[in-house]
């Protein structure tokens, strides 16, 4: 009778194991079937937005002394498109991802200029400053996140008429 | 990481919108590959004794053997005297931005909707 239990021990542990594996293989494929989902469905209104952003930006860092304020607002709407954006990105398409994200996550912390920043975030080096290096960086990272995206695009469409 | 592709595209859309570069409108004959089709007006710059061009084509993107899409892209070449492509530069997005600024500084649409809605 012990022996029985100690086998159908056995048995009831090997199926917890082989159940756990199953669900979790499952949730893998939900969550790629999600990510697809989002990059079918919000990628084209964020790729527009990205777009706007971009085109905007390029009209204004042409006269960046002058348009400082829209330079920043622009900068600053490229934070929640990137926050939707993410969810339809695999974690190696997010390299131009990350580095645009950095970028635009400085515009809490921007200044206009030196003298605007407090003794303590200059000390402790807390600051950014809206310069021409700052928003050039940040255009080229986003036109080449756009240029990747595009190119993701059509590689997505290819699979989907297989 | 740094892409001097990308620092020059970007140094044409500031030159241009502060027409610090002059871009005129040219008739060149260029023998496309693959049925690709040029789709605007072509554009020409000279910066350093260099000569650039920028054009709108579209070409077709194959996703199966026998099915494919339309798209569009925008190109920009370095050419010689005879308006022969020496170079063509790699394609990010931000050319679109350039043809944007070209296309309105060419087209003079900035001045004229500045004159008519004064």
């Amino acid at each position: 009778m012990s022996e029985l239990a100690d086998w159908l021990t056995i048995i009831g542990f090997i199926i917890t194991i082989l159940t756990y594996l199953v669900v979790r293989s499952n949730k893998k494929e939900i969550n790629e079937l999600n990510r697809k989902n989002f990059f079918v469905n919000r990628t084209p209104e964020n790729l527009k937005e990205l777009k706007n952003s971009s085109l905007a930006l390029s009209r204004l860092i042409s006269n960046l002394e002058e348009n400082k304020r829209e330079v920043l607002l622009e900068i600053s709407k490229i934070a929640p498109i990137l926050k939707s954006l993410k969810k339809s990105l695999r974690e190696h398409d997010l390299e131009y991802f990350n580095l645009l994200k950095v970028e635009v996550d400085k515009h809490r912390n921007i200044f206009y200029k030196i003298e605007d920043v407090s003794w303590l975030k200059r000390k402790l080096k807390l600051y950014v400053i809206l310069d021409e290096k700052y928003v050039d960086k940040t255009f080229i990272f986003l036109t080449t996140l756009i240029t990747d995206i595009e190119s993701l695009d059509k590689d997505f469409k290819k699979d989907l008429l297989k | 990481m740094r892409n001097k592709n990308n620092e020059f595209i970007l140094a044409l859309i500031k030159q241009t919108n502060n027409d610090d570069i002059n871009w005129i409108i040219v008739d060149h004959k260029i023998d496309l590959p693959h049925e690709e089709k040029i789709t605007s007006k072509i554009y020409k710059t000279t910066i350093l004794e260099k000569s650039f061009r920028l054009y709108e084509f579209q070409y077709k993107h194959y996703v199966d053997e026998d099915e494919w899409l339309w798209n569009q892209r925008k190109r920009l070449e370095l050419i010689d005297e005879s308006n022969d492509r020496l170079y063509e530069f790699d394609y990010n997005y931000s050319l679109n931005d350039l043809f944007d600024a070209v296309s309105r500084k060419t087209s003079g649409v900035d001045d004229f909707l500045d004159d008519f809605l004064n």
